[in-house]
């Protein structure tokens, strides 16, 4: 049986792990409302560009971009969009595993991947994919410049690499206790129904031509989404990350309070012997005395 | 009659609502959109776009992005922008000499010739907004 000692010390090693959890989560919660409103603002932008260029893959017939042709043969490319850090729940083993069960079924299990964040890199690598860039600590005031050469990696492999598909994974940030595991093709770009975006007669006018606005356009759609998609991500971490904690901190105290309960018990059994024997002992001498 | 205009950039939605009239600086130079506009795609060059409403008239300065116009909605993408009212003269100027002396250290790269032109455009935008506010 624990000695009062050992129980002591045990409650104060716990403490200590809760005081540790309680700062992580007070750290996460201030830097999740800032992820928060950095996705929030930054989703209209992105929204907007995949509507531009969904009306483009409508309605554009004067040049049609790779980015718009459909491809039969080649590798899947998945950018593969997860945190460097753990401590946040199920997070990134939920994109993972949304990610690989599509790009399987898609792609069979020699894919290729672009890495941003740590966790995915490490899962390709213990997976044997092909990693073609990888990114970890990509900051929380993440901007266009930042991403761009992962981008680039994962657009030469369409361009040049002759890749069929580039894939994109990633936690939708819904709200605090939600994360979505969220998996989408961005390229070749996916056709819409017949009653979505515009309904006109002809193509647009291009300035200065058709192939010049799309070959800009087109990195710069995938580059908003994936910009998109990181903010997304810290947005999710910090929330995962937050409650995570709180349950810990929440669990060390329902630890501590057991604890503290049996060590009450053993202190209290210690001090009942001793009066029991020192009422037993008295007793004694009084019926010697006699 | 009037047209229905988003602008949004990269890190916040600059300006939603409707427009009676709207000017740009497109690739091939400027150009005015009125509602019911044919429809047209074109990338911007660094610098303002109005939007009249009304009476009103409203600015924005855009560092580049696309310009997509349909007959009802105009939409505008810039990874970088804001409200011309939001610019600082003094700190569009103070970031413009440090773009020109980029430039002229480094004066084969794109990027520093871009990063010029931008700040160009901007301490341009300062001062007309600087004059408009004066009017």
């Amino acid at each position: 049986m624990a000695t009062l000692r050992d129980i002591r010390r045990h409650i104060r090693a716990i403490r200590n792990i809760e005081q540790i959890t309680r700062a992580m989560q007070m750290v996460a919660a201030a830097k999740m409302r800032r992820a928060q409103a950095r996705v929030a603002a930054g989703r209209p932008y992105a929204v907007a560009m995949e509507e531009v260029v969904a009306d483009v893959a409508k309605i554009g017939k004067e040049y049609r971009h790779p980015f718009l042709i459909p491809r039969e043969e080649g590798p899947g490319v998945l950018i593969l969009v997860t945190s460097d850090r753990g401590l946040a729940g199920s997070l990134n083993v939920n994109t993972l595993r949304a990610a690989h069960s599509h790009m399987l079924r898609n792609f069979g299990p020699r894919y290729q991947v672009v890495a941003l964040g740590r966790k995915g890199l490490e899962f390709s690598r213990r997976m044997q994919l092909q990693v073609l860039h990888h990114r970890v600590g990509i900051s929380d005031q993440v901007g266009p410049e930042e991403l761009r050469p992962s981008v680039e990696a994962a657009v030469s492999a369409f361009l040049e690499g002759g890749a069929r598909e580039v894939v994109l994974a990633y936690p939708r940030f819904r709200n605090l206790l939600s994360q979505v595991p969220t998996v989408k093709v961005l390229v070749p770009v996916p056709p819409r129904g017949e009653a979505e975006g515009p309904h006109t007669e002809g193509d647009y006018i291009y300035e200065p031509d058709a192939r010049a606005v799309l070959e800009r356009l087109m990195p710069a759609y995938v580059e908003a989404e994936v910009l998109h998609a990181v903010r997304e991500l810290q947005a999710s971490f910090y929330s995962a990350q937050m409650v995570a904690m709180r349950n810990a901190s929440s669990a060390a105290g329902d630890v501590i309070r057991e604890l503290s309960l049996t060590a009450n018990k053993v202190r209290q059994a210690g001090i009942t012997r001793e009066l029991m024997e020192i009422i037993g002992g008295a007793e004694a001498l009084q019926a010697a005395r006699r | 009659m009037a047209v229905r205009v988003r602008i949004l950039a990269s890190d916040q939605p600059l300006l939603e609502g409707e427009a009676d009239f709207l000017t740009f600086r497109g690739a091939d130079g400027d150009l005015g959109v009125l509602p019911q506009h044919a429809p047209l795609l074109t990338w911007l060059k660094p610098g303002e776009v109005m939007v009249r409403q009304g009476e009103g008239e409203r600015y924005v300065f855009l560092e580049g992005g696309f310009l997509e116009v349909l007959p009802n909605l105009v939409t505008v993408v810039a990874e970088r922008g804001l409200l011309s009212t939001a610019i600082g003269l003094e700190a569009a100027e103070e970031d413009l000499r440090g773009s020109q002396e980029r430039a002229t250290r480094d004066p084969e790269s794109p990027a520093a010739a871009h990063l010029l032109e931008v700040a160009q455009a901007r301490v341009a935008a300062a001062q007309l907004q600087r004059r408009r506010e004066r009017d």
